[in-house]
């Protein structure tokens, strides 16, 4: 009896070392191109060299298609505390001119300006899709005389091929780091906080952010 | 409304009033007691080149100044150049009823002393120009050792002198491995004697300290144990400190203390900045690089080792991937320079790897 107590120990805790010790698998590699649906004439606009829209629908759409897999996640519970945000400066990366920030745009910048940053430059380096980020609006020497958004952020840009050009002020990361899963045609990409984003979850909101019509609707 | 400042400098400017000091602290990191001779001292500016930076400054939106070291109390001229700030009028930008405002006021100033030098006829000049007052305090016992003059009794006596003028003070603490056997002491004593907050700096190397840095810095455990020092101690006081130089977060968590403030982003090139004895400009009082002089203040705006950090271009590679990379600088990136050779060069106390 004591034996089988014992193997059933050691059984035990080899299963709490191996989840204790097991490291964050790497994001897989990208699974077999699936066949393009794009049959429309490729458009491209000069000096131009993106994917087109449909190409991005056919991204898509193999993401919807494909089967869900099962992931056992442990739950993260954030405690969000509201505070009284002090001003913040922001550096402009072109001009070097600083300019103080209050409110939402304080917080925002505060929480999230270095990550989409590091994000964009992820999503950048090698995208099929043509990409610019843009902070001008945050720096108030960059900004006058122009007529910037309303609301002061960082803008993704993106010009797909058709010549159709679409801004999109970016509140955090994941969503770039979503863009960038599914450009890379991977199945799940890791955000900052190590956590997975699952691209088939994420198709809904990829196209609300990508200016597509929902599944279903058409152009 | 966003405000776009007056100029790119930071609203605080610290200030190195000479290269000379009447202490020989071994933790030091001014860079120019270095042994090596690698931060070659320079003709200090006069009386009227200093009014003349600071008036400059406060157009350009400093509302802050520092007088630091060597030991600003050894110029003869301090307190005419003191008179001179008090005297100017600074932009203050602050959040009021939910929107940004400016005013104009005089700027802040603060004295960083050793102490030795402090006397009562100071303390009432510091308080005719509302000067905060900041003296340092490495240890009791090892308060000798540290700075090799003297012992406590007279700055702690200064404290309680300062306190009576209605000087608003802080105890400067520099914990090294020799001294954080008496942390405890030393802090309860510099609160005790008067001092309103406690200001921590683990030892970087850097300077001086670059001489027998093995012996003075710390580990992360002692790091730990500094902290929750602090910590016990200031809450028995009902008081306030923070520790000045940041620290990797993989180290010390800022939200289990709440007493101490731990920071950890550097701030240097983004809330303050620093001209050295001969005028020229420094991302903060660690750095060995000299940028350019304050007479080509302008060059510094877009100065690649400036941008490196209002960019936070110096994040080491180690760090890489770590869940608090957008919430931390990976320690201080000055040391980690003098240290690793590079900006991006590991902190003395390196990354934990159950955050990567």
């Amino acid at each position: 009896m004591a034996a089988v107590l014992s193997i059933i120990a050691v059984i035990l805790l080899a299963g709490a070392l191996f989840f204790v010790t097991q490291k964050i698998p790497d994001e897989p590699p990208p699974p077999p191109k699936p066949p393009s649906t794009c049959t429309g004439t490729e458009v491209t606009v000069e000096g131009i060299k993106s994917l087109q829209k449909c190409q991005v629908e056919d991204l898509l759409r193999a993401v919807e298609n494909s089967k869900p897999r099962q992931f056992t996640t442990t739950a993260m519970c954030y405690s969000v505390g509201m505070e009284e945000y002090a001003p913040v400066s922001y550096v402009c990366p072109i001009c070097g001119s600083r300019t103080q920030h209050d409110g939402g745009t304080a917080k925002r910048i505060k929480e999230n300006l270095y990550d989409i940053r590091k994000s964009f430059y992820q999503l950048y380096q090698g995208s099929p899709l043509k990409l610019d980020l843009d902070e001008s609006s945050l720096c108030s020497k960059c900004s006058k005389g122009t007529n910037g958004p309303q609301e002061k952020g960082q803008y993704l840009t993106i010009y797909y091929a058709d010549g159709t050009i679409f801004t999109k002020m970016i509140d955090n990361a994941r969503e770039l780091d979503a863009l960038r899963g599914l450009l890379e045609e991977r199945e799940w990409v890791r955000d900052k906080n190590n956590e997975a984003i699952f691209i088939r979850d994420k198709t809904y909101d990829l196209r609300k952010f990508l200016d597509l019509p929902k599944t279903g609707e058409k152009n | 409304m966003p405000i776009l400042a007056r100029s790119f400098l930071p609203s605080t400017a610290v200030l190195e009033m000479t290269y000379r000091c009447n202490h020989e602290c071994r933790f030091c990191s001014c860079p120019w007691f270095a042994a090596d001779g690698r931060f070659p001292c320079h003709s200090e500016l006069t009386t009227a080149q200093w009014k003349n930076i600071i008036a400059k400054l406060c157009d350009m939106g400093i509302a802050s100044f520092a007088f630091t070291g060597g030991e600003a109390l050894l110029r003869d001229d301090l307190f005419d150049i003191i008179a001179h700030a008090a005297q100017c009028r600074a932009e203050h930008i602050e959040t009021k009823e939910g929107e940004l405002r400016t005013y104009m006021g005089a700027p802040g100033l603060y004295l960083i002393s050793n102490g030795k030098l402090v006397t009562e006829e100071t303390l009432a000049r510091l308080k005719e120009h509302e000067v905060n007052l900041a003296m340092s305090l490495p240890g009791l016992d090892t308060f000798k050792w540290h700075t090799g003059s003297d012992t406590a009794d007279h700055v702690l006596k200064m404290f309680g002198k300062a306190k009576a003028a209605g000087l608003r003070t802080v105890c400067n603490v520099t914990v090294t491995r020799k001294n954080i056997h008496e942390l405890y002491e030393t802090l309860a004593a510099g609160l005790i004697a008067g001092a309103d907050q406690i200001l921590m700096n683990r030892f970087l190397p850097g300077g001086r300290g670059l001489t027998g840095a093995e012996e003075m810095m710390i580990d992360g455990p002692m790091l730990t144990q500094m902290l929750d020092i602090a910590e016990e101690v200031l809450t028995k006081a009902g008081r306030f400190g923070s520790l000045g130089t940041e620290v990797p977060r993989c180290w010390a968590d800022p939200a289990k203390y709440k007493r101490i403030t731990v920071g950890t982003r550097c701030s240097a090139a983004l809330e303050f900045f620093v001209i050295d004895p001969s005028g020229f400009v420094r991302v903060c009082n660690h750095s060995q690089v000299r940028l350019h002089h304050f007479d080509e203040i302008e060059k510094v705006k877009l100065d690649p080792y400036w941008t490196t950090f209002t960019q936070r271009r110096y994040l080491p590679k180690e760090c890489g991937g770590c869940r608090d990379a957008a919430d931390c600088d990976g320690g201080c990136r000055e040391a980690a320079h003098i240290v690793g050779g590079k900006i991006d060069s590991p902190d003395t106390l390196p990354p934990v790897p159950r955050n990567l």
